[in-house]
């Protein structure tokens, strides 16, 4: 393609306007963007409230005497959740200092950096959950060859199984859609 | 250059058809291309409140523009699963025939654009718009030698993918 065609081709694209488009709403946009904001936040306080509050039942539970499978599935749960918690939360530190250093205007690499941030964290949440549902499948056998289970419970184990397994989907297809723009920026 | 809301908006309406044909060449679906043109101006009007001349403007708008594109394609995951069909761009008072021979051609330019890698298609897009080696470099932070080296072969593969 030569310079003529080029400049052809630069008229033809500069010729096109806006149609359909409506002119920029920035009030709405503006709005729109607290309210992702205010989402973020209240996000990470409901991620540690919930922890909180498991990190007290355990050890209320451990105060009162409770037996000893329950208060390892407890310890388990509080490890495992603030042990998570600890490194997402470094995780989308070090993504939030990306965004505010101001580089992400002109850096590719950043972009991938923020990527690849995002796809460490949701391939953590894929082992975590898996590491999770190994050890409730293990509490939940030994809950009920201790002691005998009814249908309600084995229903309810079933549920909760299921829906470790959906999240656990959830997760790598959301790692696979990063890997995926990722790609598409090193190209 | 202030916060002066009038001269924001001034240079908001100026760019707007830029931040339109920009949209559609990093978004195919048409509904998501509106969307990450209003994006773009929320973004150039945020950036314009922060501008102390330290670039040219028109760098500075492009590099926020481009910048919001590619941020968009990071934070996209259903992009490949969007259709082909765009209807963004209008034509300009012409005949029928023209005017059908050069909605085709468009149509035409904007598939093959879009078909381009992320690399090429930022540089053709800035090119498409006039803006010199110098300027495209400013704005993607390269050096004139690799934009030149990337117009080359975007040119290349344009030629190829408009012939298809």
């Amino acid at each position: 393609m030569d310079n003529q065609d080029f400049s052809k081709l630069t008229e033809l694209w500069q010729e096109a306007k806006p149609s359909k488009q409506p002119a920029p709403q920035l009030a709405q946009l503006q709005k729109k963007q607290q309210r992702q904001r205010w989402f973020m936040l209240m996000n990470a306080g409901f991620e540690l409230v919930v922890l909180l509050f498991v990190s007290y039942f355990w050890i209320s539970e451990s105060a009162a005497g409770a037996a000893l499978p329950e208060l390892l599935w407890l310890g388990f749960v509080t490890l495992w959740g603030w042990v998570l918690f600890v490194v997402i939360s470094f995780s989308r530190w070090r993504s939030l200092q990306a965004i505010k250093s101001g580089a992400l205007s002109h850096s590719i690499t950043l972009h991938t950096k923020l990527l690849q941030q995002s796809m460490f964290r949701w391939r953590l949440s894929v082992a975590a959950t898996a590491l999770f549902t190994v050890v409730f499948v293990v509490f939940t056998l030994y809950q009920c060859g201790s002691e005998s289970c009814s249908v309600t419970h084995w229903v309810r184990y079933t549920v909760a199984f299921a829906v470790l397994l959906l999240a656990m989907l959830y997760f790598e297809w959301r790692a696979r859609g990063d890997r995926r723009a990722c790609q598409e920026l090193m190209e | 250059m202030g916060t002066n809301q009038a001269t924001l908006e001034h240079v908001i309406a100026e760019y707007w058809p830029r931040m339109v044909r920009a949209a559609a060449g990093y978004e195919r679906n048409p509904a998501l291309a509106d969307e990450l043109a209003q994006e773009m101006a929320f973004e150039v009007w945020r950036a314009l409140a922060k501008f102390e001349q330290q670039s040219a403007l028109n760098t500075y708008v492009y590099r926020v523009i481009h910048n919001v594109a590619v941020d968009h394609i990071r934070r996209a995951t259903r992009r490949h699963e969007t259709a082909l069909e765009s209807e963004v761009l209008d034509d300009c008072g012409v005949g029928p025939d023209a005017a059908l021979q050069q909605t085709q051609q468009k149509q035409q330019l904007m598939q093959a654009i879009q078909r381009l890698p992320l690399s090429l298609r930022q540089v053709t897009l800035l090119r498409l718009e006039d803006l010199s080696d110098r300027e495209i470099a400013a704005v993607l932070g390269l050096t004139e030698t690799n934009v030149a080296v990337r117009l080359t072969r975007a040119r290349q593969q344009l030629a190829t993918l408009m012939a298809e």
